[in-house]
């Protein structure tokens, strides 16, 4: 039987060969072990340090993880819409909705629905009660429920109630601007107004964090709405629409339509509600054209003189239309007369000078003949006879606002052209800044845009427009009532009676249009359904307003010089 | 014996190392949630401020504002004679308080008017007081009354020794 003998003394481990080393051999075996370890305690020594470089990488070299940014990230789901002035417009939150599976309801929906109404102080226990009992798979109890009461919500531990999170697009001015904003659908898309126009800007990750800024001003816009709303009630009105533009740079400061709609709940209105009368409807606005008429009549330079005179004794007789004044004062009227006893007859005669072709040549570069260049998808195509209907009558019943529908926004932007010194600039509902105004083109010549101006002054100091004047503002303006046309026809005794302003005439900045849609009359205004009587007085009210804000102080020690033109008129007017 | 010290010592040293390493390892994790815990934190409260900030705006909506304005404080926009044009212009009002002013302008003029041109109550508890300085102009027939709570009277007070300034309704 075979056994293992130990080794020898001064044999080496693992060696079989039963010989005793040579003294030089264990000295080099010994070293070698020594190596080996050493090499294994560097190998050891290197995993910190490996791992204090790669720390010392990561913390001075290495940016955060995207998913980090991503969950840190406090920019809203669309982007907040601000006013000029950054007051909050629109913005979004999140908030809960209640929701509940009606077959799936385990407890009394009678006593469910009283106990979640004394949480829901919004909803009555019989509203509450009709969704827990409704035989849809799905209802809605509430939406934009706060935290706190999605909690205690929660806690009566109902399985068929749910609590979604949603993002809730929250308009805090309710109506205030509401056409201008527009409202957006349940899954955060922009349906209407800004809200459509700048979706993609709104929702994009890289620019929702930023709010989109408006040229609206807020407390105008207040202003505006709420002096055409209390008038449109007088009236018993239809509708009433109103837009102030900054004359200069284009900004709409405020635009409103009314009847409007509360954003917040836009299913709640009508259609005639979410109607934009500013932009999308197309009125026969009536003698604020007459301006536009005898500047270009200037401009062509057959108007020479404010003391040429037209003949205004007899009504005109045209291919079976008569063209009368209102106001008839059958005489010949000066060009001034003609302006401020809005003269049909005699601004007829002024366009037959000027021609057709300059008449169109002026509407066209004023883009009457285009939707009004602006943002918002809801924009109306003007109405205009074609170019082979554009005879000599078209060319007498357009110079004073008849046979032409446009919308509020184009007149509002072609007296700002009219009084700016005859720029044209598209109007915008951006905020501006110094830098992006654009240059404009020329429409007008500036001795033009100044002859304007002062016979504008004269409608409101002397003519059919002095209930507009609003005390130290240098307000100038015109009247126009035309008739309403509806299902292709004049309607008679309903009118649009519009008021066309700008202030201060000495150096015009803002430009404001006021349109009325059927005032029925009424004690304040005597019965009267005219412009003058009807819209001025609103006008001066709404300048009143918002001249402060606008950084316009009244000053009745100034005035534009009209002197020249009074000594050419012979009476004042009598509305 | 010299090499099992030297041996003995690396291994102390690796291991030294290994716990600082690991150390090290453990604060930056710590760190790093408590980065994460405050910028949750971020989050939330700018979430609230929103809405906060939603709600505050939502209360004092300007429609609000104006419904109230209507029903109760009957603010008015203010009239041009209420401008004043310049220093020098303000500096007469205080130098002759009791005479006629330069162009009828009322020397101190609030918009503030009650229904029917009433004055409002005065915001404190005294009795509301006015005070005439001059004999309003014909201008003036738009301006309302201008009603002042005593220690604003008293404040507009003139210097002892000049005559006290009649009380009067300035219409």
């Amino acid at each position: 039987m075979a056994s293992i003998a130990p080794p020898l003394p001064g044999v080496l481990p693992g060696d079989t060969s039963g010989r005793a080393p040579l003294p030089g051999q264990l000295a080099a075996a010994r070293t070698m072990a020594r190596q080996r370890l050493a090499l294994l305690l560097l190998l050891f020594l290197a995993v910190p340090m490996m791992l204090l470089a790669r720390l010392t990488e990561l913390a001075v070299f290495e940016e955060l993880p995207e998913a980090d940014r991503s969950f840190a990230s406090a920019a809203p789901p669309r982007a907040d819409i601000v006013d000029r002035n950054g007051v909050e417009l629109a913005r979004t939150f999140e908030a809960y909705a209640v929701t509940v599976e009606p077959r799936r309801l385990t407890s009394d929906p009678r006593v469910l629905a009283t106990r979640i109404a004394a949480i829901l102080t919004g909803k009555s226990a019989d509203e509450i009660y009709a969704e827990l009992t409704h035989r849809g798979q799905f209802r809605y109890i509430s939406r934009r429920v706060l935290p706190g009461e999605a909690k205690r919500i929660n806690d009566l531990g109902e399985p068929a109630i749910y609590l979604r999170r949603e993002a809730e697009r929250l308009y805090p001015n309710i109506n205030l601007a509401s056409h201008v904003l527009g409202y957006s659908s349940d899954q955060g898309k922009g349906m209407v107004g800004m809200e459509k126009a700048f979706d993609a800007r709104l929702s994009a990750p890289e620019t929702r964090g930023q709010p989109l800024a408006l040229s609206i001003d807020v407390r105008v816009q207040q202003a505006l709405e709420h002096e055409m709303r209390a008038l449109m009630v007088d009236q018993s009105a239809q509708g009433a629409a109103g837009v102030v533009l900054d004359v200069n740079t284009g900004e709409v400061l405020a635009m409103t339509s009314l009847p409007d709609f509360n954003p917040n709940k836009p299913g709640g209105s009508d259609d005639a509600s979410r109607y934009n009368k500013v932009t999308f409807g197309g009125y026969e606005l009536g003698s604020t054209f007459k301006a536009l008429t005898i500047a270009s009549a200037l401009d062509a330079g057959t108007i020479t003189s404010m003391t040429k005179q037209y003949d205004a004794t007899a009504p005109i007789m045209m291919a079976g239309f008569r063209i009368r004044d209102d106001h008839a004062k059958n005489r010949w009227l000066t060009v001034p007369e003609v302006f401020i006893h809005s003269s049909n007859i005699g601004t007829a005669r002024i366009a037959m000078e000027v021609g057709r072709e300059r008449q169109r040549d002026m509407l066209d570069k004023l883009g009457f003949f285009k939707p009004v260049e602006i943002e918002l998808p809801e924009r109306a195509r003007p109405l205009f006879p074609p170019l082979s209907n554009w005879g000599q009558l078209a060319t007498m019943t357009i110079s004073y606002g008849h046979g032409i529908s446009v919308t509020p926004l184009h007149l509002a932007n072609a007296y700002a052209t009219l009084v700016n010194g005859g720029l044209y600039r598209a109007p915008t509902l951006l905020r501006r800044g110094p830098a992006d105004v654009p240059a404009g083109r020329r429409v007008f010549s500036q001795r033009t845009s100044q002859t304007i101006r002062e016979l504008l002054r004269l409608v409101v100091t002397n003519g059919t427009g002095r209930k507009a004047n609003a005390m130290g503002y240098r307000v100038g303006g015109k009247t126009g009532t035309a008739e309403k046309v509806g299902g292709g026809r004049y309607m008679r005794g309903a009118n649009v009676t519009t008021f066309a302003a700008a202030f201060p005439m000495d150096a015009p900045r803002y430009v404001l249009v006021a349109m009325v849609d059927d005032p029925r009359g009424s004690k304040a205004t005597y019965g009267f359904r005219t412009a003058g009587m009807v819209v001025a007085p609103a006008v001066a009210n709404i300048i009143q307003r918002i001249g402060p804000i606008l950084g316009v102080a009244p000053d009745s020690s100034r005035d534009l010089d009209v002197s020249g033109l009074v000594a050419d008129t012979t009476e004042p007017v009598k509305e | 014996m010299r090499s099992m010290l030297a041996t003995g010592l690396m291994l102390l040293a690796t291991g030294v190392v290994m716990a600082g390493s690991y150390t090290v390892n453990l604060k930056a994790s710590s760190e790093r949630a408590a980065v994460t815990r405050l910028r949750l934190a971020l989050v939330d409260d700018a979430s609230r401020i929103r809405e906060l900030e939603a709600e505050l705006r939502t209360r004092a909506r300007l429609p609000e504002m104006q419904r109230w304005n209507d029903m109760v404080l009957h603010m008015a926009a203010p009239q041009s004679v209420q401008f004043l044009h310049s220093p020098v212009q303000l500096a007469s009002y205080a130098a002759q308080p009791n005479a006629p002013q330069a162009g009828g302008v009322p020397s101190l003029r609030y918009a503030v008017t009650g229904a029917d041109g009433q004055a409002l109550p005065a915001p404190i508890g005294d009795a509301p007081q006015t005070i005439a300085y001059a004999a309003p102009a014909e201008a003036e027939a738009g301006v309302i009354k201008a009603a002042f709570a005593a220690p604003v009277a008293n404040a507009l007070a003139p210097a002892a020794g000049t005559p006290a300034p009649s009380v009067a309704d300035p219409q």
